[in-house]
């Protein structure tokens, strides 16, 4: 497996903001990756660094082991934020303006916007201006525009903003067909089941740092989780703490949560409190959502 | 080379704001050297002398001129609107250097230039050629080649105030208000250091040795007319026209480097 993309301490600092701090990734090729955060985590940053458009403050990036060459991002299609066209330009003009830049074969120019419009879903309004196409055909338009050059890296930015159901389900459905034929896709979004439907791994970001790195199947493990409560919650806790059974509490006004391990059961937890001399007044099993993990995560 | 202007080209193609400017342009410059052929100033020549080899050439290239801001607003648009639409983001993003985005702005705009000098140059050699047949034709056609790259100094200076103030109206505006107010740079200079030295240093100022590649062409029969009436006129400097050309020339490419610059370091 090759690496795509490295990228190594980088660092971006705006005017009054550190919008990334020291940030150390490698996407290997293959892979479906995502870059998961709230707003205003850094991703959009980070991914406007190795598109070139931002100057980074610090650290460097190398596309398939080959630098920071302006080259490089002729192999990669890249959706960042906006769909940006020429709003007075119709789907194709606007597609061959794409090619000339991309510098694709000019024989192969013609057949290849016809393919992608069609995988868009948009042929049939080739010949419409940009500026009369809503929201969602902007956006699939822009994802077109992006497989032009029948990339090796796709690079989206939160490529289901603003669309409906349908449209989300739709692009959900081309991203996974892309890499279902091997390409390497780096997703950013602060949609988690966005990352969860689609992605093979995952970089979760909190206000510019790298909160975890991991395959998407580890942070999905769904933790089994009993919810307690007893009179006297500071016993509880220091019980829970010391007990062999607990990985880990969390108190949440009189409710105690203690994460365990999947053999663990109710009447287990039940005997060791009151073992240890502990009535508890309230006892139940719940399981963790991702969202709750992720919510933990980035808390 | 080809390839960059391949691109520019199909950006203007189909917008149509641009082929408007430039057909009003193409429609005032014979018109306004028409009407001018009607003005009956002293020193200014007649219409006859005005359609005829060898003072078409210095007095049509110095009227074409005057409407030239008009074409400057057409490349302060070729970039604002790149930066408007994020079109300029996106050609980035795709795998232009932006040392290729600013060439082909540059080789954009040369060739413009190319073409609206061959159009002037193709409109004299048509008046005059009707008026005078071609006998004197070659003669102060040197006045072309100045346009040529006084065309493209205009082009360069709306390049670079597009490059680094990226809003069009504020650009336009600001390009405009410079070429207008040029004329005062001199008596505003002369005040503090004297007309002699206040009238050099003008001439040194970017916009003025662009605008001055065309001078008002009986400019230098009012300064030896004033001379012979009063043989005790002080000296007015005037840059030698090959120095010009040459100093106009270096601000062209500072101009374009600079922007090159802003650019390259610019988050976009």
């Amino acid at each position: 497996m090759s690496t795509v993309l490295e990228i190594k301490g980088l660092k971006k600092n705006y005017k009054t903001v550190k919008a990334l701090k020291d940030l150390n990734v490698k996407v290997e090729s293959g892979t479906v990756f995502g870059i998961l955060g709230p707003n205003g985590s850094g991703k959009t940053t980070t991914l406007g660094i190795v598109l070139g458009i931002l100057n980074p403050t610090a650290g460097s990036y190398s596309w398939f082991e080959n630098g920071q060459k302006d080259e490089n991002r002729k192999r990669i299609g890249a959706l960042l934020e906006t769909p940006n066209f020429f709003p007075y330009l119709d789907a194709v003009k606007n597609l061959r303006i794409v090619a000339q830049v991309k510098g694709m074969d000019k024989t192969k120019v013609e057949a290849r916007i016809e393919e992608v419009l069609k995988i868009v879903n948009l042929w049939s309004r080739k010949d419409n201006k940009f500026k009369a196409f809503s929201l969602g055909m902007k956006q699939r338009l822009a994802i077109g525009s992006a497989l032009l050059n029948d990339p090796e890296v796709l690079v989206l930015d939160e490529p289901t903003n603003g669309l409906d159901p349908q449209g989300i389900a739709e692009i959900r459905r081309l991203i996974k067909d892309i890499a279902a034929k091997g390409k390497t896709i780096i997703i950013a979004s602060h949609q988690l089941d966005e990352i969860e439907k689609v992605c093979t791994d995952v970089l979760i970001l909190k206000e510019g740092v790298p909160i975890r790195q991991s395959k998407i199947d580890e942070l999905m493990v769904v933790k089994k989780e009993v919810a307690v409560s007893a009179d006297d919650m500071i016993k509880l806790q220091s019980i829970a703490e010391s007990s062999s059974l607990i990985t880990a509490c969390r108190i949440k006004e009189n409710l105690a949560f203690l994460e365990v391990n999947e053999e663990v059961n109710a009447a287990a937890i039940n005997k060791m409190f009151f073992e240890a001399g502990l009535v508890l007044t309230e006892l139940r099993l719940s399981k963790k959502s991702l969202e709750d993990q992720f919510l933990e995560i980035i808390g | 080379m080809i390839d960059l202007l391949k691109i520019e080209y199909a950006k203007v193609k189909n917008y149509s704001t641009f082929w408007v400017i430039l057909a009003i342009y193409a429609v005032l410059v014979p018109l306004t050297y028409l009407g001018s052929s009607q003005l009956h100033l002293p020193f200014y020549p007649t219409a006859d002398e005005l359609f005829s080899f060898p003072t078409i050439w210095g007095f049509l290239t110095w009227t074409a001129s005057l409407w030239n801001v008009l074409l400057g607003v057409l490349i302060v648009m070729s970039i604002c609107n790149d930066i408007s639409f994020k079109t300029q983001r996106q050609s980035i993003i795709d795998g232009q250097s932006r040392k290729q985005y600013i060439l082909g702005k540059f080789y954009f705009f040369v060739v413009f230039a190319i073409i609206v000098t061959l159009y002037t140059f193709l409109m004299g050699l048509i008046i005059g050629g009707i008026n005078s047949g071609f006998s004197d034709a070659a003669s102060g056609i040197e006045y072309v080649g100045f346009y040529l790259i006084q065309t493209i100094g205009y082009f360069a200076l709306a390049f670079f105030f597009a490059v680094l103030i990226r809003k069009s109206a504020l650009t336009i505006v600001l390009f405009s208000v410079i070429i207008v107010f040029d004329i005062f740079l001199s008596p505003i200079f002369g005040l503090f250091m004297g007309d002699y030295y206040g009238e050099m240093l003008s001439q040194f100022i970017p916009t003025l040795t662009i605008s001055h590649l065309t001078p008002f062409p009986f400019f230098q029969e009012m300064i030896s007319y004033g001379k012979q009436m009063n043989p005790n006129q002080p000296e007015v400097y005037e840059m030698n026209e090959y120095l010009r050309l040459a100093v106009a020339s270096m601000y062209v490419l500072a101009m374009v480097f600079v922007g090159y610059l802003s650019l390259k370091r610019r988050d976009l």
